[in-house]
């Protein structure tokens, strides 16, 4: 048993699947069609550790945080916190998740409130949620803007007066003001510059550890991610292929897909000899799922049983899975 | 090197004229493009690297930026002088343009053949005899666009993101220009595309014999497709040189810790060398070296004086005073 085998998780999705119906075609062509955002992911997230989830745009990463953060209820399985299924709760508990859980977006102009004092934003969660008295309030936002590392004289401006790093810290003030027990983050840093990302990690980093937080970030960049996250997921079209340890997945990643997005990743190093894209063609559609592996079109290593079996995430290796027919038992 | 460069940029200035006064967008900046070179064009929002680019095809906002200084020489004449007739024989035909969003540089209204078509109509200079579908049809295949004859007959709604910058490409590379001038070509695209738009880049600069000047914030990108690489800060050029040597051993504290702030796999747990304050802003520029405010190597000149740029015979250079470059006096 591995040291973390025994431990409760904090998170954990069951069988999860996000239908949407939509209408496509023309006006008088249109017919009804289901999307599969989410097709059947399982993963579970321990407390204290960062699980990552990589994948392209159209892989359905952005539609599992929302689910995470109980904005689209599930089509078919469970979302579980601390052993409750989120989407059974109360409406009273139902508050009470999601003040332990709590998000910060890649768009934080688009996140802050034009027209709201830095204070007021900071704040607001405290006012909806808590009786305080509004020294206390206010006191709060002076500690927490200063552990974001903000002056405090930005608590009386307004979002327009700051950079796209001092507005990512409010939204990560504002999300941290309630002590929850676990961020999601959807592209913390994608929208910020190299110097100034390396400034939002390292303090999301110090957060993690001296508020033992639990973090599931979202992202397309392999190199924030194998940075951050203990655990990493990949997904593809609605599903999760590949997860693992991050180093592990790092230094053996068992997908042709997973091979092909560390290979794509450039890498700032110039001695490093670079081949030829492995994979061929896009993302396919998620109205349109071909038949078996999601992945088969593009695949390079594509066995027949790729088009007909669609293969299920199997232990590869401890704590390392894999949906693949490669690395399937044959028994 | 002995040739003449294809395309030399000597000291150019454009400034924004807004109502707080003049902000200094591209400051001084110059550099050459050798025959076959790709460069990349690195640098944080706002360091002007895009500023530069438009400068040098003249395709700046018609009020409040202006080229007030410098020279861009082009088969040996200063582009910058000529007038708009003339520079609209350049622009397109021998300088070649990719923006970083492909929709926006496509007329939605229009087939994407027809599109291609466009640039062989208006530079019938380039005339080689043969119908325009059938040379539409040769570019996109050279891109590898899938089936063109039917994706010619196509709109651009109808293409994906990768598909779309594959256009633009084709219908730059349609004129078959000099310089190729890719300005986040793939800032858009997801990784595994991105890969592949920029091996095939790659793949036809050094079949046509092209310039490239790729314009990227992701020095990863720069290590895989460019020889050289410009790095700027604050409106000028901090360090220049051939990418193995810029990237192994940088000779400006920028650089440096450019490259040491970009988060690696593996790295969990180690902090992220992470280079303080913002940059700066260029309406009230901090005197002398525009990084000396956020510089771990900061000296009492850098407050004074503005580094003067030190180059050495690789073609190695940089603008900082405490930079170990030995320089040479030609």
């Amino acid at each position: 048993m591995s040291e973390t085998g025994d431990l409760i998780p904090l998170l954990e999705l069951r069988g999860v699947t996000k239908y949407y119906p939509v209408k496509v075609g023309g006006f008088l062509k249109s017919r009804r069609c289901l999307l599969k955002a989410v097709d059947g992911a399982d993963c579970s997230v321990l407390p204290g550790e960062s699980f990552g989830i990589a994948g392209e745009s159209g892989s359905g990463k952005t539609t599992m945080g929302r689910l995470v953060l109980r904005l689209e209820k599930p089509t078919d399985g469970e979302v579980l916190f601390a052993g409750q299924d989120i989407a059974q709760l109360p409406s009273t508990e139902l508050a009470e998740y999601r003040m332990s859980v709590q998000a910060v977006f890649q768009d934080a102009s688009g996140s802050l409130n034009p027209r709201m004092r830095i204070k007021d934003i900071v704040a607001e969660p405290l006012r909806i949620h808590m009786r305080m008295s509004k020294a206390e309030i206010s006191e709060r936002c002076r500690t927490i803007v200063e552990q974001v590392g903000l002056p405090q004289r930005v608590l009386e401006g307004f979002p327009h007066e700051l950079s796209g790093g001092q507005k990512q810290r409010v939204a990560i003030a504002r999300a941290m003001i309630r002590k929850p027990r676990m961020l999601l983050l959807d592209e913390p840093v994608s929208a910020l510059d190299v110097s100034v990302r390396a400034q939002v990690l390292n303090l999301l980093s110090d957060m993690q550890e001296k508020f033992g937080l639990t973090y599931m970030m979202i992202s397309h960049d392999l190199g924030t991610l194998g940075h951050v996250s203990t655990t990493l997921a990949v997904m593809y079209l609605g599903r999760i292929v590949e997860v693992g340890r991050t180093e592990e997945l790092y230094e053996r990643p068992l997908h042709p897909y997973t091979q092909a997005l560390f290979q794509a990743m450039p890498v700032p190093d110039p001695t490093r000899v670079k081949r030829a894209p492995s994979i061929r063609g896009e993302i396919g559609s998620a109205l349109e799922l071909p038949q078996g592996c999601r992945f088969a079109p593009r695949c390079p290593r594509r066995m027949p049983v790729c088009t007909e079996l669609n293969p299920t995430l199997v232990e590869a290796a401890p704590r390392h899975r894999v949906a693949c027919h490669l690395h399937h038992d044959p028994s | 090197m002995q040739y003449d460069p294809v395309l030399s940029v000597r000291n150019l200035e454009t400034h924004c004229f807004t109502p707080k006064g003049v902000l200094k967008a591209v400051d001084g900046v110059s550099f050459d493009l050798h025959s076959g070179q790709s460069m990349g064009l690195v640098g944080e929002s706002g360091s002007g690297k895009s500023m530069v680019c438009n400068s040098i095809i003249r395709l700046l906002p018609r009020h409040g930026v202006r080229t007030v200084g410098g020279q861009v020489i082009f088969s040996g004449r200063d582009i910058l002088g000529i007038s708009e007739s003339e520079m609209r024989r350049v622009r397109g035909r021998e300088i070649g343009m990719i923006l970083q969003d492909p929709l926006m540089s496509l007329n939605p209204v229009f087939t994407v053949g027809n599109q291609v078509g466009e640039m062989y109509r208006l530079h019938p200079q380039a005339e080689d005899g043969r119908p325009i579908h059938q040379r539409v049809l040769d570019v996109l295949r050279k891109v590898a666009i899938p089936s063109p004859e039917q994706r010619a007959r196509q709109y651009p709604f109808q293409f994906s993101g990768g598909m779309r910058q594959r256009t633009v490409a084709a219908i730059a590379l349609a004129g078959r220009p000099k310089v190729l001038i890719a300005d986040e070509p793939t800032t858009s695209l997801d990784v595994t595309i991105q890969d592949q738009f920029l091996c095939l880049l790659k793949e036809l600069q050094e079949q046509e014999g092209m310039c490239l000047i790729l314009v990227t914030h992701d020095l990863g990108i720069v290590a895989e497709t460019c020889d050289n690489v410009a790095v700027m800060y604050a409106g000028r050029i901090v360090e220049v040189g051939p990418v193995r040597e810029v990237l192994m051993r940088p000779a400006h504290p920028y650089t440096e810790a450019l490259l040491r702030a970009i988060p690696k796999p593996g790295g969990r747990g180690t902090r992220l060398y992470q280079i303080d304050g913002e940059p700066p802003n260029l309406l009230d520029p901090p005197p002398g070296c525009p990084f000396q405010p956020r510089c771990a190597r900061a000296m009492p000149i850098c407050a004074r004086t503005t580094p003067p740029m030190k180059a050495d015979e690789n073609g190695r250079a940089a603008a900082c005073w405490a930079s170990d470059i030995e320089e040479v006096r030609a």
